[in-house]
């Protein structure tokens, strides 16, 4: 198999995250089209420096990207539309910066947005893929939760796994978004008493395992190295990336994602190994999601996923490893294929120094992770990239 | 209180039926149009081996749907099936994960054909009757 080449010279810069809320009288359009306008002024470029854009988003129908140049008024000469709900942001990154490279592109906008209005989530669940739909769907119509309380509890019996080890993700997390403003459940606090005493959805999965769906936007703009400095605009590198799709589709229960397939090869390309990480960010709709990321990225073993939670400290400030720094998806809530850009927006802000309250400490180097589109019982996409702080 | 038809595209009641690949023999599910293993168009409905295992299961407890919000908590169980595919379905009490179930093709209140999964053939009436699913002959 060949390699993916090297990803030097690609900078991304102006990390936006925007308008997050319960229910929004907005379209996912505005969400987009309101990161893009926040993208252009904290780059202090002209609209018509925008050439490329690649975007996400569940609720664009019936428009797609191609309509929204118009609505916009952008003329560009490069466009992707990336529906990988989870594993969204790192294939934009991954696209987007090959085409920078190879001269299709010089700026390129990549957004997440979507909107949430009372019924919305129902109607996506119950109309989401022709798999999940026939044969997902009619057995008990619980939505993703179903699907995931069946990896969750598949875990726990086959590791040993307690409720108390994805707890203690779930409580790291909301401590992390205590300390970022606009994660909508950080005002309320979260024990590990509230986390195991929640009121119970579908075995073994409780609330606080489950997201929020919201309303928000994510993106951030990818240039060369030269264009941001001569902008003078901070930036993160990709020191590697890569993704798969449907791997192990033998496994009768996802208990690994695709990410054992590449992560060797994506630290040897990287330069650097897991305890060069200075913060992960895993996609995190469910716990369980976040020890196969911890697990098939290499921070541990396969099945112990659990264990190494249980040892180490993961708030953003504890000295462990950081990890979902500003709360994520499970604190922040989740806005439909925003979710997908969240962590790596949320690294491009830590690697240049500008998160805030919830700055990591001296944080050099970062792994972003997602995973994304259950079409029936599991996630089909697994991506990863490895960020370093730009040297400025 | 609305009540969906699920588009579940499950032939007949009865035995389980799932598709079978007439080209290289491969048992298809959930349903498509072309074989998984080899692409050909040549799938037909046909009589499987129903016998399976309990891959995982969960207890439902909220519902994105009335028909079944009204009638939680309910269950449902991925099944491995010997015949290759995995499959939800509705899963009868007292079977737990690693127990050995059989497929059957039911209806439930509204016509829709379900998968179930019975882990006690001789007790599968009354839990039928309980969920409201349209009992065949065995």
């Amino acid at each position: 198999m060949s390699t993916p080449g090297s990803y030097q010279g690609i900078a991304l810069v102006t990390p936006v995250s925007l308008g997050y809320a319960r229910n929004s009288e907005h379209s996912a359009r505005w969400y987009i089209g309101s990161v893009l306008r926040e993208l252009i002024a904290a780059a202090g470029i002209d609209k018509g420096d925008i050439d490329g854009l690649a975007l996400s988003s569940f609720g664009l129908a019936p428009d797609s990207a191609s309509f929204l140049t118009q609505q916009f008024g952008i003329t560009l000469r490069w466009l992707e539309q990336l529906p990988f709900g989870g594993a969204s942001g790192v294939i934009a990154l991954r696209r987007a910066a090959r085409a920078v490279q190879n001269g299709d592109a010089d700026v390129v906008a990549c957004i997440g947005g979507d909107t949430a209005e009372q019924g919305s989530f129902r109607d996506l669940a119950a109309d989401f893929s022709s798999f999940s739909n026939s044969a997902a769907y009619p057995y008990g119509s619980g939505g993703p939760n179903m699907p995931f309380a069946m990896i969750t509890r598949a875990y726990m019996e086959e590791t040993g796994a307690s409720r108390e080890d994805f707890g203690h993700i779930a409580v790291s997390q909301r401590y992390n978004a205590q300390h970022y403003p606009a994660a909508l459940l950080g005002h309320k606090p979260l024990s590990m008493t509230d986390y195991l005493d929640a009121r119970p959805i579908a075995s073994p999965l409780h609330l606080f395992d489950c997201v929020m769906p919201c309303a928000g936007g994510e993106g951030f703009l990818l240039m060369s190295v030269e264009r941001a400095r001569a902008l003078g605009l901070p930036f993160a590198t990709v020191l590697a990336a890569d993704e798969r799709h449907n791997a192990y589709p033998e496994d009768p229960v996802q208990l690994r994602g695709g990410w054992p397939l590449f992560a060797e090869q994506l630290y040897d390309r990287a330069g650097i190994g897991p305890p060069d990480i200075d913060l992960l960010q895993t996609y995190d709709d469910y716990p369980v999601i976040c020890l196969l990321q911890m697990e098939g990225l290499g921070f541990c073993e396969p099945g112990r996923g659990f264990e190494f939670v249980r040892g180490t400290d993961l708030t953003f400030d504890g000295g462990g490893l950081p990890h979902n720094t500003s709360g994520g998806q499970l604190s922040i809530g989740q806005a439909g294929s925003a979710a997908g850009y969240l962590g790596l927006v949320e690294s491009i802000r830590q690697l240049t120094g500008c998160a805030g309250a919830n700055q990591v400490a001296d944080a050099r180097h970062a792994m972003v992770s997602g995973y994304g589109m259950i079409n029936y019982d599991r996630g089909l996409c697994s991506a990863a990239a490895v960020l370093a702080r730009g040297d400025g | 209180m609305s009540d969906v038809l699920f588009d579940t595209g499950l032939p007949a009641t009865g035995a389980l039926q799932l598709q079978v690949c007439e080209q290289c023999g491969e048992v298809n599910y959930p349903r498509r149009e072309l074989c998984g293993h080899c692409l050909a168009d040549a799938l037909s409905w046909r009589p499987v081996d129903d016998g399976g295992t309990v891959q995982s299961m969960t207890e439902l407890q909220h519902s994105l749907e009335d028909q079944y919000a009204e009638k939680l908590p309910w269950r449902v169980a991925s099944v491995l099936l010997d015949c290759g595919p995995v499959a939800f379905a509705h899963l009868q009490p007292g079977v737990a994960v690693n127990g050995r179930v059989s497929l059957r093709i039911l209806e439930d209140a509204h016509g829709s054909p379900m998968l179930v999964a019975l882990g006690d053939r001789a007790n599968a009436a009354q839990w039928l009757k309980d969920i409201d699913f349209r009992e065949d002959s065995p």
